[in-house]
């Protein structure tokens, strides 16, 4: 084992070393022109593609010399467990995607953190590692890939993006990475064998196997099936968002409306006395909108930035960057590059940290319970307002008349608007509790009277996706605060219910072990973790949708039952393989397609070439 | 005790069988050599007994353990040498060999460098620095240094020069007589076969043909020269007739396992004159394979 180790290392260590000064320049060049720690997710996720295209492409050179069949038997063919040679091949691949990946990535963070008066956190430090498992996942992924010798075994790619894409603490990451890398490891572990394409023999190897390709697979089918199907209806110009007009009554045809034409629609279902005299008086009025302005505040730790963290003070040439650890942000002078101090949540010199990571939306800096102020000319920094945890700011004032209009996940709420100098602490007008989820707003319509203001709230944002009670609601809120409902209208089904619970009945089993990621915090606003995993087992789901499922599970069972009659398994096996079917719907059935290839037919007489005795 | 068993073994390849009802015994001990036409079975059959491709149908036992089963204990008892030689040029031929010594219990590191001494090459050289012939002699003194107890040669001697092949044929004999190893032999040089081969299996489409000692099958190869003085009749449903040719006039039959007989039928058809010569084994086993080849008729069964 250690022989075939250190054979492996020596046959990539001439390419390693070349790839690991070549990522350590580029990394090098970046820290000049940026400062690459401090790009949100989206630049980050391209980067993390990248390197997972490394990490594949490696496997992908490194097993397709050795899948060769002469070469595998050389490889195979000897006193050792095919195990213990996938293992020494895989730890020598570790070996070399540390030193091509990591180490150049923790110099370069290392360098940063002591060279210069960048802010450094150990979040970043552990970004390295994160990204160090990722190569390696993607690795055993293209190993697995290339020793399948199955095109449609490239599903299991998906299982490292959907298990470690999730904004959250580097450490909240860490299970879910170790669990990635042993569900691969044990695939790619798998198929290390003398007959590659042979299914399985034992349960928990076909388990450990069958797994990763299940998620794949149920993925592969919900993307590929929706972009199908939605393809589909543009081309037959049904699809409601492509459509020049869209579906009367739905969500589609209110988000498009603006907020006249919003109103007219809700007063319209109404049956108060007054939405008559509103109707004709609501095109007459300036009406203006709300809508939040992030539905995710980063999370402390986190592994990438959720948005910039850094806000230049451009008279004094000083860049404040936050930092996780102090939670206060690090000054930079532009120039220099020297050290300029810290900025607390008392402002400039405040060693006060902040209760949360914030978002900096301009010149405000708002936390999930606190919004803050600062004035870049008197440079004044001013705590304007909070709420009670847990609920949750999600976006700044929006100025509509005389008012503020605060939207956070329970409530609208109005305050006095107060004087520029903001010296005042603002003043409550009135609050209204939100009347749908706050996952489900897609915006707030607001319409001034003279006697008070009219509220219209859309709440189908997440309908396409099956969550219940998409409506439309307009409330009169007098000058006192008090609300009154004018109306309630259901919004109609712009999607037909198969396609919004498709993700469900596509397989329910899978879909609540997907859930399971929900629990790990990633400041999503309006869902706790636990909330968000308990809705989605105990959703409603239509008797439509109902039918759907125990349709889809029934012919996949049906299919595994006949694919199984000429896979030349024993009894038992092909109806534990039919009952996982039957239970886990059609994407295992994929998996079994993979996992357990069909002989090849009896030949004919024709084609057989049997020749006869003399 | 066999060496190599197999019993009703089928492998089929989509529309394709690779092996048909293959029923072989090698029993242990001796140099047996495997010949056929390109697509016989050859490769698939020990790729089975590698334990590298799964029977569509049947059995095979190599060692008296199932192929599908092997240990790594057995695979260290088991040498195997194809003709592509590979072998992970990365490595230098001393690292290899060490590797190797390490991995393998009844490693002979004598016979390695005896076997290597016959070729032009350095422990510290590359394996990608060398020429296909040095890199089969390299691949074929691991292979022997192994001390197998089977030892499986795909087409092993292409590539190497007459002495080189001449040292390897001899460590081959060595192996076989001084250690009572199994010797599994796929060649097409005839040559080799009749020098070293003390049984002979000939495939054919992925079935057996036919087993014996060559010189059994070389007495039961018989080549009869017919003249014909007016229009040549018609000789394929002469029983054993392996080949016909026509050369000047005269009729050319490679007939297998006919005796006396045979000339009289062909004077009942009409011979003015008929003679009966032997065959070499290489004639033989080309006489034997083109009845597959051209006519694509009847064989005879196996013998």
């Amino acid at each position: 084992m250690k022989e075939l180790f250190l054979s492996e290392l020596r046959r990539f260590r001439g390419a390693a070393l070349i790839a690991a000064g070549v990522h350590l320049m580029l990394q090098l060049c970046a820290s000049r022109l940026s400062d690459p720690l401090l790009l949100s997710w989206q630049p980050h996720a391209i980067f993390l593609l990248f390197y997972l295209l490394c990490g594949f492409g490696f496997a992908v050179y490194q097993f397709g010399t050795y899948r060769q069949p002469s070469r595998w038997i050389w490889l195979l063919h000897r006193p050792l467990p095919p195990l213990r040679i996938g293992a020494a091949l895989g730890a020598a691949s570790l070996c070399l995607v540390l030193l091509a990946i990591g180490l150049p990535l923790l110099l370069a963070v290392g360098a940063t953190d002591l060279l210069s008066a960048r802010t450094v956190d150990s979040r970043h430090y552990t970004m390295v590692l994160f990204v160090v498992v990722f190569c390696l996942n993607a690795w055993l992924a293209g190993a697995y890939v290339m020793l399948r010798g199955r095109v449609s075994a490239v599903v299991v790619v998906l299982l490292p993006a959907l298990l470690m894409g999730r904004l959250a603490a580097g450490s909240g990451l860490l299970l879910p990475s170790a669990v990635c890398t042993l569900l691969l490891a044990s695939l790619a572990l798998g198929a290390f064998k003398p007959e590659r394409t042979a299914p399985p023999r034992r349960w928990p190897a076909l388990l450990a196997a069958g797994l990763p390709l299940q998620l794949g697979f149920y993925f592969t089918l919900l993307w590929g099936g929706s972009l199908a199907f939605q393809y589909g209806q543009m081309l037959a110009g049904a699809h409601p968002l492509n459509r020049p007009v869209a579906p009367a009554g739905g969500h589609t045809e209110l988000t498009r409306a603006d907020g006249r034409a919003a109103f007219a629609l809700g007063l319209a279902a109404s049956n108060d006395p007054r939405a008559a005299h509103w109707a004709r008086q609501v095109p007459l009025l300036d009406i203006e909108s709300i809508a939040p302005m992030t539905r995710q505040f980063p999370v402390r730790h986190a592994i990438t930035n959720l948005d910039s963290t850094q806000w230049v003070d451009e008279e004094r040439h000083t860049a404040w960057t936050f930092s996780h650890d102090s939670m206060r942000f690090d000054g930079v002078d532009l120039h220099t590059g020297a050290a300029r101090g810290s900025f607390g949540a008392g402002g400039e010199g405040s060693a006060q940290p902040f209760d949360a990571v914030p978002l900096m939306l301009g010149n405000w800096i708002m936390t999930p319970h606190r919004l803050y102020r600062r004035d870049p000319v008197t440079r004044r920094f001013t705590e304007l307002l909070r709420v009670p945890a847990p609920e949750t700011l999600t976006g700044v004032p929006k100025e509509i008349g005389a008012r503020w209009y605060v939207l956070t996940d329970r409530r609208l709420v109005a305050y006095a608007r107060p004087d520029n100098s903001l010296a005042q602490p603002v003043r409550l007008l009135f609050s209204i509790p939100l009347p749908g989820r706050f996952t489900g707003l897609e915006r707030v319509d607001i319409a001034p009277l003279l006697d008070g203001a009219l509220l219209s709230f859309n709440h189908g944002r997440r309908m396409a996706e099956g969550e219940p009670d998409a409506r439309q609601t307009i409330l009169f809120v007098d000058e006192a605060g008090r609300a009154q409902l004018v109306a309630d209208r259901l919004l109609a089904h712009d999607f037909a219910p198969p396609f919004e619970h498709k993700a469900w009945w596509l397989s329910p089993v899978t879909h609540a072990v997907l859930a399971l990621p929900a629990l790990i915090e990633n400041g999503d606003i309006g869902v706790a973790g636990t909330s968000e995993f308990t809705d989605t087992l105990t959703r409603r789901r239509p008797p439509e949708v109902w039918a759907w499922a125990v349709a889809a599970a029934l012919l996949s069972a049906l299919g595994a039952w006949m694919w199984l009659g000429r896979a030349g398994v024993a009894q038992a096996r092909r109806l534990g393989w039919t009952l996982a079917v039957l239970l886990l719907g059609p994407p295992c059935l994929g998996v079994l397609a993979l996992l357990q290839p069909r002989l090849a037919r009896a030949p004919s007489p024709a084609l057989a070439g049997a020749p006869a005795t003399a | 005790m066999y060496a190599i068993e197999t019993d009703a073994l089928c492998l089929r390849y989509k529309n394709k069988a690779a092996l048909h009802n293959l029923s072989l015994a090698l029993p242990r001990g001796g140099i047996h050599a495997i010949v056929g036409a390109n697509g016989a079975g050859k490769s698939s059959l020990f790729r089975i007994l590698l334990g590298f491709a799964t029977p569509t149908g049947g059995s095979a036992r190599v060692l008296g353990c199932d192929s599908g089963a092997l240990t790594p204990a057995m695979r260290g008892r088991i040498g195997f040498v194809n003709e592509e030689h590979t072998l992970p040029g990365w490595m230098r031929i001393g690292e290899l060999a060490a590797m190797q010594a390490r991995q393998y219990p009844q490693w002979n590191a004598e016979r390695y460098a005896q076997v290597l001494r016959n070729f032009n090459v350095a422990p510290s050289q590359k394996i990608v620095q060398l020429s296909r012939g040095e890199r089969a002699g390299v691949n074929l003194a691991l292979a022997l240094a192994q001390s197998p107890d089977l030892l499986i040669l795909d087409e092993p001697t292409l590539g190497l020069d007459v002495v080189a092949k001449r040292a390897f044929l001899e460590a081959l004999l060595f192996i076989s007589l001084e250690e009572d190893a199994t010797i599994v032999y796929c060649s097409h040089q005839m040559e080799e076969i009749e020098r070293v081969a003390d049984n002979l299996v000939i495939l054919e489409r992925g079935a057996l043909r036919h087993m014996s000692a060559p010189g059994d099958f070389c007495e039961r190869v018989h080549l009869w020269v017919a003249e014909f003085p007016f229009r040549l009749p018609d000789l394929s449903n002469l029983p054993g007739l392996l080949e016909l040719r026509v050369i000047d006039g005269l009729a050319h039959l490679m007939v297998f396992g006919q005796g006396e007989e045979f000339g009289n039928r062909l004077r009942l058809l009409g011979a003015r004159s008929v003679q009966q010569a032997p065959v070499g084994l290489d004639r033989a086993i080309n006489g034997f394979l083109a009845r597959g080849h051209v006519a694509n008729a009847p064989l005879p069964s196996a013998a």
